[in-house]
Formats: structure tokens, sequence, C-alpha cells
């Protein structure tokens, strides 16, 4: 046994010290394992910690232990567990050298703390980047609103065919431009998680015959054919979210389009599975183009990644990001298939509900009654004077109304109380009082034709819920930049019609 | 973005495990001079966990978060009111430091719509009230 002493003596005799103080910190007796210390030398000298002893003591009364304090004395520095007791007159400090455990411990601290750091930095850069798309894209669409209007109202003024013919390209591309800034804001608003998907009626047969039409004609002058085809014992009408669909299926026969100079393109729905009223879809858009090199396949969903170096094929590498993530969203999974010089088919499954109503609605003929028949007093409110012209342009060319325009919301409620408007065209972000506030401040009106009148925001603020907010403010309608003529005018028809 | 950026691995995130100890002396003009012993503790997510045994016997306490950390702010009154109800006799200030690092103005509007109640802006780095924050905390012990 006593050879055990030994050892453990002799292991622990440069891992710990005991120095004997009195109470004014002058040393009384020491091993010196550690520390070279000089019985007589006061330790408080030595270092500050042992000066904190004597207050420490006065709380505690009998012993403490505190770990992990960082020690230099004279040319030696470490780091150690204290511990000190009282014995009689002074106090007997023990300090046990940890230096090498803790170290380890730093270093695996130091970089858990580094990786928290790494996380929190990739997650601002993120947040940083959607948040500039998202306002990117926002500016960019109040000049294409005035690009585009001027250019419908330009090819209904008396050109000559080549200048409408120009004038289809410019069309065309801002159509283009526009799609592009929507991908843009699309995916940063999936990525905020900000990208709700909706749940209504909708008629699948529709939107098939619908993108048969859109797409045939891009099969004109090329020596490929299209085929739609949805199966038989698939419902006509689901409930789902029509819009997200359409945007995933466009992406694809896009795509497929793009790369396809010749052959065919097949777009099939087939029905998976139907539990009650549960059903599950399978979408297929099969193409016979270029096709994909194995090894790009892996990355073709990701954003702004384009897999073929030809110049001449445009867009941001943001259209099957987005499919691919809101198909996500909504519950679903996509493949892809793919032989170079063959072609490319992208399967995705979809679960939807059967809608319990499979009757077509009779669509029965708006007939301008009421207002819309007469001439129609409007208010634009509008502070860019491009605008402006551009929406007295549009409003003037039908002939239906007449149009006074101002600049700010003051304004508005100044005209309001001088004479009677049938509905207000409203921007939302003007000087002085903006549109939420001109339109709080009118909904609160005591005289009930201006409480009532029907205002319609006009915003490229395509955030979420601006529509909701909005109308929750007590706006009729909403129609974001760049809008187009024929949505415009609608609005403003039905609005009047229901006043 | 770019501070955060630049600011992320600089010495102020080097971790330091356990307790540094450093003494201070204040003059007090006009009166004796004031011998602070600092005890720099480890940082930690929330002062309930740090070990008793570094806070125990402590006169005063400096309480400093980081001023570019918005998501710490709403513990911070918490944090405050563990300190206050555990110690009751300890001075206490509260301190955001890395303030060259913020736009100060607006960080007093946010800390005031929140109702927390902050003692000094310092900076460690540029040494921004550091002087006057442990004056200000020795005169009130001594």
């Amino acid at each position: 046994m006593s050879m055990i002493y030994q050892i453990k003596e002799s292991f622990f005799a440069d891992k710990i010290q005991f120095i004997q103080i009195d109470k004014s910190g002058r040393i009384k007796g020491t091993d010196n394992y550690l520390f070279e210390l000089k019985e007589g030398d006061s330790i408080f000298d030595l270092h500050p910690f042992f000066e904190s002893i004597p207050y420490y003591m006065e709380d505690v009364k009998k012993e403490f232990s505190i770990p992990c304090v960082h020690l230099e004395i004279g040319k030696t520095a470490g780091i150690f567990d204290v511990k000190v007791f009282c014995e009689g007159e002074g106090f007997i400090v023990a300090l046990f050298d940890f230096t090498d455990h803790y170290k380890v411990s730093n270093t695996l601290a130091q970089e858990k703390n580094e990786s928290i750091i790494q996380t929190q930095l990739l997650r601002e850069k993120e947040e940083f980047k959607n948040r500039f798309l998202a306002n990117t894209s926002h500016e960019l669409r109040t000049p294409l609103t005035t690009i585009m209007g001027f250019t419908t109202i330009l090819q209904r003024s008396n050109i000559t065919p080549e200048q409408m013919h120009y004038l289809d390209i410019i069309k065309s591309s801002g159509e283009h431009l526009r799609n592009l800034i929507d991908d843009i804001l699309d995916i940063s608003k999936i990525e905020m998680g900000r990208l709700q998907i909706k749940h209504d009626r909708f008629d699948l047969k529709g939107l098939c015959e619908h993108l048969e039409s859109q797409y045939s004609l891009k099969t004109r002058g090329k020596e490929l054919t299209l085929a739609i085809k949805l199966d038989n014992d698939i419902p006509q009408f689901l409930v789902g979210d029509k819009l997200r669909l359409n945007q995933i299926l466009n992406n694809l026969l896009d795509n497929a389009f793009k790369f396809t100079m010749k052959g065919s393109i097949q777009m099939n729905i087939s029905k998976l599975d139907r539990k009650s009223s549960d059903i599950k879809l399978q979408f297929e858009v099969k193409d016979t183009g270029l096709g994909i090199d194995k090894e790009n396949l892996s990355s073709i969903f990701e954003s702004f990644i384009q897999v073929h170096d030809d110049p001449s094929i445009g867009g941001t590498g943001l259209g099957l990001s987005i499919v691919k993530r809101l198909i996500d969203i909504m519950g679903g999974a996509i493949s892809v298939e793919s032989t170079k010089g063959i072609g490319t088919t992208f399967k995705f499954i979809l679960s939807f509900k059967v809608s319990s109503n499979q009757e077509e609605a009779k669509i029965e003929a708006i007939k301008p009654v009421g207002k819309a028949s007469e001439k129609a007093n409007i208010l634009v409110a509008e502070d860019v004077e491009i605008n402006q012209l551009l929406i007295m342009k549009i409003l003037a060319a039908t002939g239906k109304y007449y149009v006074d325009i101002v600049s700010n919301g003051d304004q508005v409620i100044e005209r309001l109380h001088q004479q009677d408007y049938d509905l207000i065209l409203l921007d939302l972000k003007m000087p002085k009082m903006d549109g939420y506030d001109t339109t709080r401040f009118i909904r609160q009106s005591e005289i009930e034709t201006i409480k009532n009148i029907p205002i319609i925001a006009l915003t490229a603020n395509v955030a979420p819920l601006e529509r909701e907010i909005c109308l929750g403010i007590g706006m009729n309608e909403y129609v974001s930049k760049p809008y187009k003529d024929d949505e415009l005018l609608d609005k403003i028809d039905l609005l009047l019609q229901k006043k | 973005m770019r501070r955060f950026v630049e600011n992320a691995f600089s010495e102020e995130y080097k971790v330091t495990l356990g307790v540094q100890i450093q003494k201070k002396v204040i003059d007090l003009k006009g009166r004796k001079s004031l011998s602070m012993i600092i005890w720099d503790i480890e940082g930690n997510t929330t002062i309930k966990n740090t070990r008793s045994s570094y806070l125990l016997g402590s006169s005063g306490f400096i309480y400093v978060f980081d001023a570019t950390r918005i998501d710490t702010f709403n513990e911070l009154n918490e944090e405050m009111a563990f300190l206050v109800n555990t110690y009751p006799q300890a001075k206490i200030k509260m301190i955001a430091n890395k303030v060259d690092l913020v736009n100060i103005s607006a960080l007093k509007d946010l800390l005031a719509t929140k109702q927390i109640e902050c003692d000094y802006f310092t900076s460690a780095k540029t040494g921004e009230m550091v002087n006057e924050m442990f004056e200000a905390l020795g005169k009130e012990i001594a």
C-alpha cells in the first residue's frame, strides 16, 4: 500500500500546491510544488485574486472553492481550481493545476462559439439577400409599369404595321422582364418563409385547356408538337392552389420549349391514388430537347444555376428552383430524368382535395348597368408625374370617365369636399398624407358620400399581406404595378356597378 | 452586414473560460483612492448559469451586454432582476458595449421601448466611457 501512496504523491506533486497564510496575507508556509514563493512575503502582492480571500471568507465563513482561475505569478502562469479553508488564525490555500484540461475545454468552447457565429452569419447573409431581392424587384416594377402602359397606349394610336411590330417586341420583352422580376420576388418570399399556399376550388381541366392554347402558339413554325393529356378518371374540380400549380407547369413547359428545337413536348397528368376526397396526382412534362449532363442533374434545382452555357438561352436560373420549392411547400416531390441529346422528363407528385361541387359554374355576361353605363367621375391620387399621365391616358382612351388628378392625400380630402366622385384610384406611397392614412381619414368621414366612396389601391409593393392590409383598412380593391389596362379597367367597372 | 462580417471573428469573440482577475486603483478626487479587484467572468447565455462562486462576495457588478445583438435585449431586465434579488447589497451597472458599431440614439430608443435602463454605453475598442463607468461604480461602492 505504501508504494501506491508514494506513486500517488509523486503523481500529484507537480499538480497541487498548499500555501498557509495569515489574515493579512503573509505567507507562513508553502510546499512550492507549482510556484516558488517565499515565507514572510505577502501573497496579496503576488496576484489580486488572493486579495479577495478575506472578503470572500466573510461571506462563506469556513471554506470556499473557485474553479478555473487564471493565475500568473512571476514567470509561471496557469489555470487552477482553488480551495481555501480557515486554519487557526489564518487560511490554507490549495491550488490545483488544471491548465491542460482547461486549455482543451477552451478550444472546444471556442470552436462551438465560432460555429454558432458562423450559423448566425449565414442566416444574416440569407436574410440580407432576400430583403435586397424583394426591395429591388419592387423598385423595378414602378418604371416597368410606365413602359408597359405607354406601349399599350401607343399601340392604340395611328401607327404603321412596322411600328406595331416593334411595339409588340417591346411589349413581349416587358412581359418577360415582369416574369423575371416575379421570379426573383417569389424566391425571396419562399426563402423568407412568407409564401402561403391557398386552398381554393379550381378547374384542372380548364387549366390544362388554357395551357394548351397558350403553348400551342409556340409550336408554330417549328417541327414541334405539343400534347397535353389529363386522365379521364381525374375529377375536373379540385381544391388547391391553382395559381402556384399553374406557375409550376408554366415554368416546366417554358423550360421544355426553351431547350427543344424539334420533336415533341408532352404533359401528362395521371391519378396515382384516391382515398375519399384525397387525390394524389402525378404530373409529367417530357421533352425531346437538349437533355442535361448527368453531373449537372443534381444542381438544376438550385437558385441561380443554369446548366447550359449557351448565352442565347436566357433566364435567371430561378425557374426550377421555384418549381422545387413550391412543390416542397405543397407537400409534394419532384424528380428529373434526362439523357443528353435525347430529352428530359420532369415528374412531380402533388395531393389535392376533390371538390364536393363538380358542377361547372354558369357564367353570365356582366351587363353594364348603373354608374358604369354613365360617365363616371374618378379621382386619381398619384405623385409621380409620368404615372399620372399613364393613368390619364388609359382612362381617357375608354371615353367613359371624367378624371381629376391630385398628387397627395391632403389634396384628395380637399377635392372630396369640393366635388362628388364615384371612385378613387389611390397610390399608396405619396408625400404628405400617404394612401393608407388617406383611406383611414375617408372611412371616418361623417359625410356618407365620402365615407363610402370606392377606393382602389395602386401599388408597386407586392409584399405578402399587402393586399390584406389594404382591404383591412377599408380599400375596396388592390391593383399591383405593373398593371394591365384591362385589369385596372375591369376592377373600376366592377366597383362602379356595385355602387 | 459588413460590420457583422468584419467583427465576427475579432478578438471580442475569443472565448475565455473561467475567471481572470485584475486590480484597478481609482482616484476618487479629493477622497482616498479605491482599490477595485475586478473579476472578469466568462460569458454565458444567462447570468443564472454563471457559477455562483464567481459572484459571491461582490460589492458591485458590471453587467455587460453586446449592443449589436438585439436578439438578446429581451432578456436584459430579467437578468438585472436576478442580480438585484440575489445580491441585494451589490451596486449594479448595466453596460452596452461595442457602441462604436451601432447608432447610439437608435439603440437608446430601442432600449427605451423595451423599458431597459442602461447606465453606460461603452466601446472596449475605442475605450469610450470605460473609465467613467468604473469611477462611477467606485464612488457608489466607496
